[in-house]
């Protein structure tokens, strides 16, 4: 018998195994798109590789009395062809029990990751040293820039729960105010009736972006958030419904409250844009610009942080079983059937490594739900920016909306698209 | 290839454009200039991924609403003719048991000793609940004669076995295993509280489980303190 390893879940990703059911998993969807088609023999060996430098990756989700834990998997993962079911559910037993899924079509590397393992930021360095031990493994240039390999050490930083580390007792119901916020504009629409996900994306030059941007005085995120929920507004505007227009932020933690954890560290930001405002560009930019600013106050990231923090400060959650538990947040996630965001917008920024032209461009796709069924994942490397909606509907008149105005303000939009509405038979 | 609708390019191979279904343009403005039909270069971004239907979800859940109609009904009818005697109750139990097998056993994504562990769990109480609906205390039992010992036998020797084939990984299986034995012990209690008439069956299963336990105690001394801290950690 060996001795093995295991990781305690953080506080923000002991959620998400609560709440797997047979139809849905928090997955999401960190790739790269090459410049050659990709070599899945290489690919085997520099997972191989990379994970020797990421063991709390290398893991399978257990169950314990109170708590899931992650417990070392010493399987081989699998390296297969992607079969083109965009984030389709993670079969545990199919996929020897790891919690990402590696895998390749023509010059496209895909790594869809479980959600309680990491945030983006977190499989993106992943991903990175995947790229680098597969350059190596062909012989090709070793990528520069800020990758973590075998001869970079491992701290015991990048396994904290950084969550734990920046708490701080706060009182519960100003926690609950904040996070229980009210009901949001929801896009409706006829839903796919099997797995997959719509995946629409464009690729557009970052500095031209960046310049739209500042014509409007902000940063691109914001920029596409108002663009987004602008697009929702026009596409949407005859819908009787009464709530505002709500985009979800991810934050990055890690750049207010240093840490080098390789776990989930982001807090959502919640900006929101009056149901009924004139439908200009201006407009959306100021409300969404003005709410982040407000939310990104380290006062009110500290609070976020502590509620998070709650399965781990409260003695009676800590202490009530797990089955018990996990009952409750499912029966809670399908009581609710209104939405609290209309959006989730992610901005994983650009990535940090140097491979000159060998890639493309990177690539991100979040999870959608019935609830949220649009939403918007970007990513930049090397001046292009890909901008990816996923759907679970199969209108994509939203997707129209935002890409035919953004080529108006920026220039050429490429766009592919994975036709799934092809596909959907009931 | 151009949607000019939409004022996009389109970066893989498409018969229409994604954002409006329109038709494709090989140019993004009008022109007379022969341009050779991109399409046929343009690369394939995606696989045409092949949509399964769930076909084990939708077996399950037919499944489940045939247990409920039938049972209903059976219910219904037992009242109507007989009241005193609850027949209908053994249907529900056994149909009840056979949808716990569909969906937690055959197509459970969970681990071989999780699901094995499960099944020693649901038959103990399946055979509880038939022997108190199919025959009083005294009588010639034979589900716990027979059923019983030999759940507790079958399910520890599987998971055993399955450990010693895992032997590298066999700490995973020493909780599910040692738990399990330690309910061991329900076959030999029942067979007394019962008073069945053949004893020596849950006897050896309950002896049996007294083994495994020493010899899982023995073999896997150095890691169970490790284990047992993981499962109970908060
Ligand atoms: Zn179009």
């Amino acid at each position: 018998m060996k001795k093995n390893n295991w990781y305690r879940l953080d506080n923000s990703g002991m959620i998400y195994p609560m709440v797997i059911t047979q139809n849905t998993q928090s997955l999401y969807r960190v790739g790269v798109k090459l410049a050659e088609e990709v070599d899945p023999n290489f690919l085997r060996v520099a997972l191989n590789t990379a994970l020797e430098r990421y063991p709390y990756f290398r893991v399978e989700l257990k169950h314990g009395f109170f708590r899931h834990y992650l417990d070392e998997n010493v399987r081989t993962p699998l390296v297969e062809e992607d079969d083109g079911v965009l984030l389709k559910i993670l079969n545990f037993r199919q996929n020897r029990y790891f919690l990402f899924r590696l895998t390749y079509f023509g010059k496209r590397i895909f790594l869809d990751f479980f959600h309680g393992l990491s945030d983006g930021n977190g499989a993106m360095e992943f991903l990175k040293t995947i790229l680098y031990y597969y350059f190596k493994a062909k012989n090709d240039p070793i990528p520069r820039g800020d990758v973590k390999t075998l001869s970079t050490p491992e701290k015991k930083e990048e396994v904290e729960d950084a969550f734990r580390r920046y708490y701080a007792k706060t009182s519960f119901k100003k926690g609950l105010k904040k996070m229980a916020s009210g009901f949001a504009f929801q896009v409706r629409g006829k839903q796919f009736a099997y797995e997959g996900f719509g995946l629409i994306q464009g690729l557009v030059d970052t500095d031209r972006l960046l310049a739209a941007a500042r014509s409007y005085k902000c940063s691109i995120t914001v920029y596409l958030a108002a663009l987004a929920l602008l697009s929702v507004a026009k596409a949407r505007g005859e819908s009787k419904q009464r709530e505002d227009f709500v985009a979800f932020i991810p934050v990055n933690l890690r750049k207010k409250f240093p840490s080098g954890t390789m776990l989930n560290f982001t807090n959502f930001a919640k900006c929101s844009v009056p149901r009924h405002c004139g439908l200009r560009l201006e407009e959306f930019v100021s409300f969404v610009k003005n709410a982040l600013k407000e939310q990104l106050r380290e006062e009110e990231l500290r609070l976020k942080i502590s509620f998070t923090s709650l399965m781990d400060s409260s003695k009676l959650l800590r202490y009530t079983p797990l089955f018990i538990k996990s009952f409750f947040s499912r029966v809670g996630r399908d009581l609710s059937t209104k939405t609290k965001q209309t959006m989730i917008i992610s901005n994983l920024g650009s990535v940090k490594i140097d491979a000159g032209d060998r890639i493309d461009h990177f690539l991100f796709n979040l999870n959608v739900s019935e609830r949220t069924p649009v939403n918007l994942a970007i990513v930049s490397y090397n001046n292009k920016t890909a901008i990816s909606f996923t759907r679970k509907i199969i209108d994509t008149d939203i997707e129209k909306e935002f890409f035919s105005t953004l080529s108006k303000e920026v220039g050429e939009v490429e766009v592919i698209s994975n036709f799934r509405e092809d596909n959907d038979v009931l | 290839m151009y949607c000019r609708a939409c004022g996009v390019k389109i970066g893989c191979r498409a018969e229409r454009c994604p954002l409006c279904k329109g038709e494709l343009s090989y140019t993004p403005v009008p022109t007379d200039r022969y341009i050779p039909p991109a399409h046929l270069t343009e690369e394939v971004a995606f696989k045409k991924g092949t949509i399964k239907k769930r076909r084990t979800d939708v077996i399950a859940q037919a499944y489940f609403v045939f247990f409920v109609v039938t049972t209903c009904m059976l219910i219904l009818i037992n009242i109507y003719t007989n009241p005193k005697q609850l027949w209908s109750m053994i249907y529900m139990v056994v149909a009840g048991y056979i949808y716990y097998c569909i969906r937690y056993t055959v197509i459970a994504q969970s681990n071989f000793h999780a699901r094995i562990f499960g099944q020693a769990i649901v038959n103990t109480v399946v055979i509880l609940l038939l022997w108190r609906l199919y025959s009083g205390p005294g009588q010639n039992n034979w589900i716990l004669i027979t059923w019983l010992p030999i759940t507790y036998f079958l399910s520890e020797l599987l998971i055993g076995i399955y450990a010693l084939l895992n032997f590298k990984e066999a700490r995973k299986k020493m909780i599910s295993l040692l738990i399990l034995c330690i309910f061991g012990v329900i076959p030999v209690v029942t067979a007394y509280v019962a008073d069945v008439s053949v004893k020596w069956p849950a006897i050896a299963a309950s002896a049996f489980s007294g083994v495994v336990i020493v010899v899982t105690l023995i073999v896997g001394r150095n890691h169970l303190v490790d284990e047992l801290k993981r499962f109970f950690h908060v």
